[in-house]
């Protein structure tokens, strides 16, 4: 029954369906976020290898260099297509030529491994033999001697490697572990707990039967989002039917002495998963089954999740090292453990990093769910009044005279962040920002010159700086130098007057138009109208609108309040949007430099052919993107008036805001047109005025009607 | 706006139809100073009259005039000297018993100091010192009905609507409550609606039957209760109403 309730009821399927579909959408996108076309990508990818596979690890190797060169040579003689698809060959090879390298040498890696270990031996500080140091030295040469002999084949690499591309999975695979334990401490919330505590099976049995049921949803979890993304990417890739290959024959798993094939890796790891996922879900259970006051359960799980997380900071060499292994993140990202080799001391003993966290992670689930039995069975589900909870209670009500003050804007932000759990919603796209790559440009082996010269000459173009550019040229020696001055020289030549030599590469990669604006924007339009969604119909599932109209501010004031709010929320979710992504796309590209530089001068950038400098421009893009932003949540305000209960809310502006824009992001027109993702891209409708206005027009209707709503019943 | 014992509330040929169901027919009543218990059984109108009064719900025609001028041109003004404490209303269950009051005091736009004070005061009035700093969401139906009347105090309100304030209160806290009106209505007009009888019968200076939304009857409890012959509201009740 309890089984059926939890792992078969709406919540946990449909949270599943949903997160498939999210962890889908992220992978394959993610995937073709790095380039154009995918498939072609893949496709070449494909037949390089196939090109290669009746070639012996040395020969294939030759060919990519000898393949590398030849581009080389194009590119000094300027017959160099500038095509797409040559480029994309050119990385593929450079890839595989990385796989080959690492084929041949293997073998000569694992000798070096033994003479090392020998050679350390031989050193004084590794001599005794009673030492951690000399007990390792012996330790990694044994690991490693059972693998000598071990065949290494080539493949399709990328068929399991791209498994590893993004921790998506590994982040969302949390959330129905968290719905799960959520669903058994239901009955708390519903004041039914008094009730299944005193019947026969509602103490330990249960406790016992609830156990499984979250193992069971950690294995169904972990089958459907990690299994299904290793099938997908074996099967983008082309590489299901490798599974016998040898481990160490991908360059990833180098360092790794355990001898098994990728299939048997494969179900080695999702075991690990299981484990590693049940685990967590024991650690979060256990605290809110301890903590009977959620908020103070959300805070103690803060404080194990920051100290857990400060843990993997600890320096291998350190006494404390074995808690950087068996710690909560280590076995929700478990890849890193697996694939670095490193012995850590345990009473003088060397014992592997990886060794430790899979032996313990059974024994800690084991003591956990013994834990979690003691306290179904021994805690009651009314607490008595001991002398530390009345003080408590004193603290509280101390704080509640202090703390419940504030303006009225004030206590509908609180309202929104802490009891309509907005706080965690900005949280959790905190934690997503961290996961974003970085826009990309056409790169070019020329850039790097390219860059420093633009650096060395940023400015307005004049008759001095073209001369000593023409200078650099004839005393230029290196191929890609010659490049990259030739370029600079022609589009000097094409210049408007008034163009500036720009340091180019930020502002490239935030006008190009890719992917990566998309997944931008679908995510600041999801996170927004998570946030805001409640923002009126929480009045109405509350009951509370008839009292809040009778009093004087009830009406006006409190939508005026309420849009101050939407703004507010609006801001932050801009700022911590975009503005990490200017943090993330300056460390990568530099400064945005020259600001006061016309427009024309970017001249791989033609997206607009508007008099303005560089740095209007910036303030142009992101001024269009929160208002944008704020059209969107006055949207969610709008039909978040019209709903009774805030999950409808939430439905209603996920089906109206957030589906039509995710459509969009997968490619669908359909979907562009009737959401707001292209407009808050804005590189995507950049010269176009028309899809602003109409926003407008929109903004003040969704106004009107909240404001229509916020009148009268 | 005035004060004290002059102010009125004039209710004229008020009318509200649901649909094709009259739930307010031709209502009309002036009300000054003083306690009125408003009599009916479900759907004569009583909280849709209640309702009109607030400005919740749209009225088909008719005035509601206060000192002479009408509450929709009056608008926040009017619904500044108004205390509601609505039938079945809702409160926040994540706020504790203080918070929700003050949320209510910054809607209402009482100055915040005033607010603190008058808070702490209404809290004893209504017996919930002890509990304030606790979440609405785990008081009981009494305790929230306490804190609904509470928030309808706030602001010395000089029209005062209860619609049943005493249900799910406990003897004890009925009969606090029954005095505290008795004492509010010396210079407010409080309006009462509530189930049980006996409460209007010691509290209120004026009764109003209403059946099928219109007022059938009005008078002092003791005129009424000699008009049937009676011993108490309940005769009266059953009287004009009994058939309902």
């Amino acid at each position: 029954m309890e089984c059926k309730r939890i792992l078969l009821g709406k919540p946990f399927v449909l949270l599943l369906v949903a997160l498939l579909l999210v962890n889908t959408y992220f992978f394959v996108y993610q995937n073709r976020d790095e380039e154009t076309d995918f498939f072609y990508y893949r496709d070449t990818y494909d037949a390089v290898l196939t090109q290669l596979s009746d070639l012996s690890f040395e020969e294939a190797l030759a060919w990519c260099e000898e393949f590398e060169e030849e581009t080389n040579q194009q590119w000094i003689e300027g017959t160099w297509d500038f095509s797409q698809e040559s480029a994309i060959k050119r990385m593929i090879v450079q890839q595989v030529e990385e796989q080959y390298a690492h084929l041949v040498g293997y073998e000569e890696y694992l000798e070096n491994i033994q003479k090392n270990a020998k050679k350390l031996q031989g050193v004084s500080l590794f001599a005794d033999n009673s030492s951690f140091a000399y007990k390792n030295t012996v330790k990694t040469a044994e690991d490693f001697a059972s693998l000598s002999g071990v065949s290494v084949t080539a493949g399709h690499d990328l068929a399991v490697t791209g498994v590893f591309a993004d921790a998506w999975t590994e982040i969302i695979s949390l959330i129905p572990i968290f719905l799960v334990c959520g669903l058994f401490l239901q009955e708390r919330r519903k004041g039914l707990h008094v009730l299944v505590n005193a019947t026969p099976m509602g103490r330990g049995k249960l406790a016992v039967k609830r156990i499984g049921i979250l193992f069971l949803a950690s294995a169904i979890t972990v089958l459907v989002l990690f299994g299904s993304k290793i099938f997908l990417n074996g099967y983008l890739y082309r590489g299901l039917g490798e599974w016998g290959r040898t481990l160490q024959s991908i360059p990833m798993f180098y360092n790794v002495p355990y001898s098994m094939t990728v299939g048997k890796f494969w179900l080695w790891y999702l075991a690990v998963k299981i484990v590693g996922l049940f685990f967590a879900g024991l650690v979060l259970w256990l605290i809110q089954a301890l903590i009977s006051n959620i908020s103070a359960a959300v805070g103690v799980l803060g404080v194990v999740a920051g100290v857990e997380f400060a843990f993997t900071a600890i320096p291998s060499s350190s006494f404390f090292a074995p808690l950087r292994y068996v710690n909560l993140f280590s076995y929700i990202n478990y890849q890193p453990v697996f694939t670095r080799y490193l012995n850590l001391s345990v009473f003088g003993n060397p014992v592997s990093g990886n060794a430790i966290a899979c032996i313990l992670l059974p024994i800690l689930c084991c003591i956990l769910a013994l834990l979690l039995v003691l306290v179904s069975k021994k805690k009651y589900p009314i607490g008595g009044k001991r002398r530390s909870f009345q003080k408590w209670e004193r603290f509280k009500a101390k704080a509640d005279r202090t703390f419940s003050g504030g303006g009225l804007f004030v206590k509908e932000a609180k309202k929104l962040l802490f009891y309509r759990r907005g706080i965690l919603v900005l949280l959790i796209l905190i934690l997503l920002l961290t996961q974003f790559g970085i826009p990309y440009r056409d790169e070019m082996s020329s850039d790097l010159y390219q860059a420093y010269y633009q650096e060395k000459y940023a400015g307005p173009i004049t008759e001095d700086t073209v001369k000593a550019l023409q200078e650099e040229l004839t005393t230029a020696t290196e191929s890609e130098q010659i490049s990259a001055l030739t370029q600079m020289l022609s589009e000097i030549s094409r210049a408007k007057d008034g163009d500036w030599i720009v340091p180019s590469e930020p502002y490239e990669a935030l006008f190009t138009v890719q992917q990566y604006h998309y997944t931008v924007a679908l995510t600041a339009l999801l996170f927004l109208s998570l946030l805001v969604s409640p923002i009126a119909s929480q009045e109405r599932q509350a009951e509370t609108v008839t009292l809040l109209y009778s009093t004087s501010g009830g009406r006006r004031r409190l939508w005026l309040m309420k849009q101050a709010l939407i703004f507010s929320a609006t801001l932050v979710v801009w700022f911590l949007v975009y503005g990490s992504e200017l943090l993330r796309l300056t460390d990568f590209y530099g400064n945005f430099t020259c600001l006061a530089a016309p427009l024309s001068s970017l001249a791989r950038v033609s997206l607009y052919d508007w008099n303005i400098s560089l740095g209007q421009t910036l303030v142009l893009l992101y001024a269009l993107r929160l208002s944008v932003l704020w059209t969107a949540a006055q949207f969610c305000f709008a039909l978040s008036s019209v709903c009774k209960k805030n999950s409808n809310a939430v439905i209603l502006n996920c089906s109206i805001l957030i589906l039509p824009a995710a459509l969009g992001a997968i490619g669908s027109s359909i979907g562009s047109c009737l959401s707001m993702l292209l407009p808050l891209t804005v590189i995507d409708l950049a010269p176009a005025i028309f899809p602003y206005l109409f926003l407008f027009v929109i903004f003040i209707a969704a106004a009107a009607l909240s404001r229509c709503f916020c009148k009268i019943k | 706006m005035k004060n004290g014992a002059n102010m009125k509330l004039q209710i004229c040929q008020l009318c509200k139809k649901y649909g094709s169901k009259v739930a307010l027919d031709h209502f009309s009543f002036d009300f000054e100073c003083g306690v009125y218990g408003i009599i009916g059984a479900n759907g004569a109108g009583k909280t849709t009259l209640m309702n009109l009064i607030t400005d919740n719900v749209k009225r088909d025609s008719g005035q509601i005039l206060w000192d002479g001028r009408d509450i929709l041109d009056l608008g926040k003004k009017f619904r500044a000297v108004v205390g509601y404490m609505p039938q079945q209303s809702g409160v926040y269950g994540e706020y504790s018993a203080r918070e929700f009051l003050r949320y209510i005091a910054e809607l209402k736009e009482i100055p915040r100091k005033k607010a603190k004070g008058q808070i702490e005061e209404l809290l004893n009035i209504v017996n919930l010192k002890e509990v304030a700093h606790k979440k609405l969401g785990g008081f009981s139906g009494g305790m929230k009905q306490r804190v609904l009347l509470a928030q309808a105090l706030l602001g010395e309100p000089k029209l005062l609507i209860l619609d049943e304030p005493t249900a799910g209160l406990d003897p004890k806290e009925r009969l606090r409550l029954r005095n505290y009106i008795i004492e509010l209505s010396k210079d407010r007009i409080v309006f009462l609606t509530t189930h049980i009888i006996s409460d209007i019968e010691s509290t209120a200076n004026e009764i109003l039957l209403m059946k099928n939304g219109q007022l059938i009857k009005h008078g002092a409890p003791q005129a009424l209760i000699a008009e049937v012959c009676g011993k108490n509201l309940d005769d009266v009740y059953m009287a004009y109403l009994g058939d309902d």
